[in-house]
């Protein structure tokens, strides 16, 4: 009882000193953060390039990405970044767009030719990441060459503290870029409103494991997660994920994911394990119902005529989905199935330089019950030590997810 | 004097069928094996007594992946000949065993095989122990070297055999390890091996 009643009287002496605390720390942290964690870019113009420079006075990682006539900087940092940038007066460089996310920052540089190649080097003690912009094509270049240089912009070197001091214009990147790709599709594909995306395998189910340990659950969410945020980004559809999280879900869950919400296209994201360690590369599947259907394909892709058997996938008309066992869904778009797996194992044969492993038939469980054009993607194997460290980079995994987008939207663009 | 003579005629009456009945019995057990054997035989084919020093063999031709490509590469194994279920036992405990030429296991050493059935419509049920499973390394293509090492080499060997379905431990699963259906029935797939 007594010890109760102590209690009370104790507590302002408590709120006091933790009041006190944070009214003294309170002092120190804007000062920190705002020089600790400040971003600064500069766009410079030479004769042939433009040079973006990204200085920060804390080591940062950037993920670079192009689509079309944007790069996208990925920053990653563990604190909370600030941004600034000197007024751009540059020939390539129409603008820059800063946006920070629960994933991490994003700078996105705007060029104003529609095709440019990029180089970037990076530089530690001070940090400072230095990208090169050159035009694509000799075309283009003299088109550039035409063009009257503002050459007060490209002496004009800010120093830092002038940096600072000039006013950013802040521009959304999510508002800039979005939605980008919609005006290159027909208007078949505006039908195309869900993409569910399933990265394999989760919680207690690891999948395959590499030789350092990774483990596949990881990696295919990871990729998954990326191509989530690619595709908001530039199309105007919706993403769905059978799940998020490192978490256990049934392969039928997974099926019931896609049709309860609709999905006009199904990919299921996983990393390949083999027996031999030496197996590599891209594989992209999709269902096969009887086994000699997948037997009669896989001959007449080792006798180079796979384009005369595709033509045999006859395609069931729609109305007879409803007469169809919800276990055998996806017998109804093996067609669309075959074509989708074709233009993502395209661009993912480019992507790792492979010799190419083919599209594959084979029975996967989880593509069974799927009521849309489903593939199963086997990004690269994990079984292999090389392919394992380049799946564990996030760079990679950003290319990945870049190349499977690249398949989506060239699926899409064929569509009637 | 009488008497004497009608006890000997008893005795020696009795000797006589001593004789023909141990006689009797001699030629019943000298005779009687073999009229048994003939009747096993009769009963249930070609099967081998087990005492037999030289059992009847025959070569097979088992699958294995290799170090160095995607392919199933043959291997050539003699086995006991048997009915379709015991030569299927007896192939998959080989592929357990491994190759002999430094090709790959395509099953992981721990798994055993429980039983074969085959149906009359030719279904072959190879139920194997969990560690096929438990044990498996996973991913898309090695769980498809498994099952392809496996039907083929039980396919190519044995006509009886039209399809194969898997279990484990007895029960019907949903995928080897993640990845591929194992709720179907699977046929041989010739274009896997290497030529
Ligand atoms: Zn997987």
């Amino acid at each position: 009882m007594a010890k109760r009643r102590s209690l009370p009287s104790g507590f302002p002496l408590v709120k006091i000193i933790l009041l006190s605390f944070i009214i003294i720390s309170s002092f120190f942290l804007p000062s920190f953060s705002q020089t600790a964690n400040l971003v600064q870019v500069k766009v410079e113009d030479k004769v042939d390039l433009s040079r973006v420079i990204i200085m920060a006075n804390i080591p940062l990682e950037v993920f670079f990405n192009k689509f079309g006539s944007i790069l996208e900087v990925r920053i990653k940092s563990e604190h909370p970044l600030r941004f600034r940038s000197s007024p751009i007066h540059s020939r390539l460089v129409r603008s820059l767009g800063w946006a920070s996310t629960k994933q991490g920052n994003l700078l996105v540089i705007d060029c104003s030719l529609s095709d440019f190649q990029y180089e970037s080097s990076i530089r530690r003690q001070p940090f400072q990441v230095e990208i090169k912009l050159k035009p694509a094509s000799q075309e283009e270049k003299i088109i550039l060459a035409k063009k009257s240089p503002d050459l007060k912009g490209d002496e004009k070197i800010l120093s830092q503290a002038e940096a600072i001091g000039s006013s950013f214009k802040s521009i959304d990147p999510i508002e800039k870029a979005t939605h980008k790709d919609d005006l290159s599709l027909p208007a078949a594909a505006r039908r195309v409103k869900t993409i569910v995306l399933d990265p394999g395998h989760g919680g207690l189910e690891t999948g395959a494991k590499g030789p350092r340990g990774t483990l596949e659950k990881d990696v295919n969410l990871a990729i998954s997660l990326k191509l989530k945020e690619i595709i908001e980004r530039r199309l105007a559809l919706r993403v769905v994920l059978t799940r998020d999280q490192d978490i256990d879900i049934s392969l039928e869950n997974r099926a019931a994911v896609a049709n309860n919400n609709r999905a006009d296209l199904f990919i299921s994201i996983h990393a390949n394990g083999a027996f031999r360690p030496k197996a590599r590369g891209s594989e992209t599947y999709f269902l096969s119902l009887r086994a000699s259907d997948e037997e009669a394909r896989r001959l007449a892709y080792l006798e180079n005529n796979s384009p005369e058997f595709e033509k045999k996938i006859e395609e069931e008309s729609q109305d007879q989905i409803m007469m169809i066992l919800w276990d055998m869904a996806q017998s109804a778009f093996l067609k669309q199935s075959s074509q989708l797996a074709e233009f993502i194992q395209t661009e993912l044969n480019n992507l790792l330089e492979t010799a190419n492993r083919g599209v594959k038939q084979a029975p996967f469980k989880v593509l069974t019950g799927v009521a849309c054009p489903a593939v199963l993607v086997e990004v690269a194997f994990i079984s292999n030590p090389e392919e394992e460290e380049k799946l564990r980079d996030e760079n990679f995994q950003w290319s990945v997810a870049q190349a499977i987008y690249q398949g989506i939207i060239n699926y899409l663009r064929k569509l009637s | 004097m009488r008497g004497r003579h009608k006890k000997s005629i008893k005795l020696i009456f009795l000797l006589i069928l001593l004789i023909v009945a141990s006689g009797l019995a001699i030629m019943f057990f000298l005779s009687g094996p073999k009229e048994r054997i003939k009747v096993i035989e009769k009963r249930e084919g070609k099967i081998q007594e087990p005492a037999q020093p030289e059992r009847l063999k025959r070569q097979v031709i088992l699958y294995f992946p290799s170090e160095n490509d995607d392919w199933l590469h043959p291997e050539k194994r003699e086995i006991a000949v048997g009915s379709p279920e015991i030569e299927a036992e007896e192939i998959i405990q080989e592929l357990i065993a491994g190759s002999t030429q430094g090709y790959l296991s395509p099953l992981p050493p721990q798994a055993k095989i429980r039983q074969v059935f085959i149906t009359r419509d030719g279904t072959a049920y190879v139920d194997f122990s969990r560690e096929l499973v438990e044990r498996h390394p996973s991913g898309s293509a090695a769980e498809l070297v498994t099952i392809y090492a496996i039907v083929n080499s039980l396919m190519s060997n044995i006509p009886a055999i039209k399809q194969v379905f898997f279990l484990v431990e007895g029960a019907e699963r949903e995928t080897l390890s993640g990845h591929i259906n194992l709720n179907k029935p699977f046929i041989a797939m010739p274009s896997l091996i290497a030529r």
